[in-house]
């Protein structure tokens, strides 16, 4: 109970510190919109911006969600300096703090995900024919990410550089990536394929081994 | 475990073994086996002359007790007579029949097989096109199938002389035993890495740091040895491949790995953190080896219909060779990694 009552009051913390410097979040979301609008310009340039085949057009979403993802995430645990967690450390348990940072960030990858689907919706067109599926998978896509990059971007933060969140995290996240372009390509079809239900439980689990080893791991990042 | 790694009975062990699986591995010949037949193109109703060229056999020796066969199906010719030409090759007559136990032969290719009591029995699937220019030929329009042959085994101690592998059927003994050592010290590594974590102890980290360095060894000597073995077997030295990605995406998470190591300064927060990683990116990749091969076929054996470690693929000669190398290997990878810890402590001392 008391473990909910301090993760709740951190995510809270998190989210305003996030709005009193507003620069914050408007960068993140700036820089999706920035990435997409090079996309759509280099598309564009080679004649390609309209009527872009199904499969490419998962690809690129996956790879910017990917890399705003990583962009967003790397910077985690850098935000408060370390005197600020050692008053964390007396107050609140390990797992209040990771489980927080991993839900504020699955909501950051969430309004990602939902900014740059419309804005791929605008500029390149959309093949989403199942919206509830495609739901779903940003969904995951949002939690695979949060799970993995929370840790990785605290990994990275206790050697001072985060530089090193994207070396460490991308051999990682490879097979779940690979797991979520295959499930949004059912969304492409008004029908689920029959393989649709295993590869969902499939990355549930994955999602799954990813907040176990995390909450596990985490307490033993944080004591200095 | 330090005593282990001190102690030099099982080095000599390891250094015995390699030695014999080097020797035997590349000394042991290959069995005879078919390279090519002129001519490669048979008409139907011909009667023709074969001329089988082989490798590594010597059918002088054989008593002209050879006899061939060509396979159809299930159907078999057997050849009119066979002579012997020199050692590295035989001539055989055959009468092609138009239909064969009630199946036509045009444009069929058939199996060349042949047997004799010194070489054994050589094979080569598909040597032969049958072609359909002779209509007229109709005095053997129908022929029986001969009698299964009998398969018999070669005199000589050999391994066997598989079509594509050929001689680079050695590279088991070398290649395989890559990723077996890999995958033990990456578990070592892990191991000691969880160890770490619970007893706070700077020497697990050495080990797991050392671990981590010979897994990555190996896997770079697999890479290697498996992209010359695909070269000449599959065309290409790195065909799209389930488990060729998975050998990659290994290698990407423990240069990675090395990396963060040399990244932090203080050696307690190396410590820690560098084993936090280690575990969570030894789940991360087990995972990926169990899942990522059933999305996608792979071309090495035992994936995506091709057998493995069965008995019509790796035969009793090679086992009794391979599971030594993989012994013999691996105990030369921990002599590595037992000599990289004892360096480290060296340093460590120093300082």
């Amino acid at each position: 109970m008391n473990l909910i009552q301090n993760t709740w009051s951190l995510i809270k913390k998190e989210s305003k510190l996030e709005i009193k410097n507003a620069y914050g979040l408007a960068s993140i979301v700036l820089y999706v919109v920035a990435t997409i609008v090079v996309l759509y310009l280099s598309l564009a340039s080679q004649g390609a911006s309209k009527n872009i085949e199904v499969k490419y057009w998962n690809v690129l979403f996956w790879i910017i969600m990917l890399f705003a993802g990583i962009n967003t995430m790397s910077k985690s645990f850098i935000q408060e300096n370390s005197s600020r967690y050692l008053y964390y450390y007396s107050l609140v348990s390990p797992q209040a703090v990771i489980l927080s940072k991993m839900i504020y960030n699955l909501l950051l990858m969430l309004l990602i995900s939902i900014v740059s689907s419309l804005l791929f919706k605008l500029v390149l067109g959309s093949p989403v024919k199942n919206s509830l599926v495609y739901f779903i998978v940003i969904l995951l896509g949002a939690t695979s990410f949060s799970f993995l990059f929370t840790l990785v971007s605290s990994i990275a933060s206790k050697a001072q550089n985060i530089a090193l969140t994207a070396v460490l995290g991308l051999p990682l996240i490879v097979i779940l990536l690979i797991y979520l372009m295959k499930l949004s390509r059912e969304a492409f079809f008004v029908e689920t394929s029959e393989n649709f239900f295993k590869t969902l439980g499939i990355l549930v689990l994955f999602d799954f081994m990813l907040f176990i080893l995390s909450l596990i791991l985490f307490p033993y990042l944080w004591r200095d | 475990m330090n005593n282990i790694f001190k102690q030099w009975w099982w080095k000599i062990v390891g250094v015995i073994i390699l030695l014999v699986v080097i020797i035997a591995g590349l000394g042991i010949p290959l069995n005879p086996g078919i390279t090519d037949v002129q001519p490669q193109a048979l008409n139907i109703g011909e009667q023709v002359s074969l001329q089988i060229n082989a490798y590594n056999s010597d059918f002088t020796k054989s008593n002209n007790q050879i006899t061939s066969y060509l396979k159809s199906k299930s159907s078999f010719i057997k050849a009119d007579s066979v002579y012997v030409m020199n050692e590295y090759s035989i001539g055989a007559m055959y009468t092609i029949p138009y239909e064969l136990d009630g199946n036509s032969l045009s444009n069929q290719s058939m199996d060349l097989i042949v047997i004799d009591p010194y070489n054994g029995t050589l094979t080569q699937r598909n040597s032969i096109q049958v072609q359909n220019n002779n209509i007229e030929a109709l005095d053997m329009a129908n022929a029986k199938s001969a009698v299964k042959p009998i398969v018999l085994s070669s005199k000589n101690f050999g391994f066997p002389n598989r079509e594509i592998l050929q001689e680079s059927i050695r590279n088991l003994f070398f290649h395989v035993p890559m990723w077996f050592g890999m995958v033990f010290m990456l578990l070592f590594s892990f191991i000691t890495s969880i160890l770490y974590l619970s007893k706070n102890n700077l020497k697990y980290d050495t080990y797991a740091a050392s671990g981590a360095e010979g897994g990555l060894l190996y896997g770079i000597l697999g890479i290697c040895t498996g992209m010359l073995w695909a070269n000449y077997t599959w065309g290409s030295p790195w065909p799209s491949d389930a488990k060729l990605d998975g050998a990659a995406i290994a290698m990407l998470i423990y240069i990675a790995y090395a990396i963060l190591r040399k990244s932090i300064e203080d050696p307690i927060r190396k410590a820690k953190v560098s084993a936090v990683y280690n575990v969570f990116a030894f789940f991360i990749y087990l995972a990926f080896i169990f899942v990522y091969p059933r999305l996608k076929d792979s071309l090495h054996p035992g994936n995506g219909g091709n057998p493995a470690f069965s008995n019509t693929d790796l035969d009793n000669r090679m086992r009794m060779l391979f599971y030594p190398a993989v012994i013999g290997w691996t105990i030369l990878g921990f002599w590595l990694v037992s000599l990289k810890i004892r360096y480290k402590f060296t340093l460590l001392k120093q300082q």
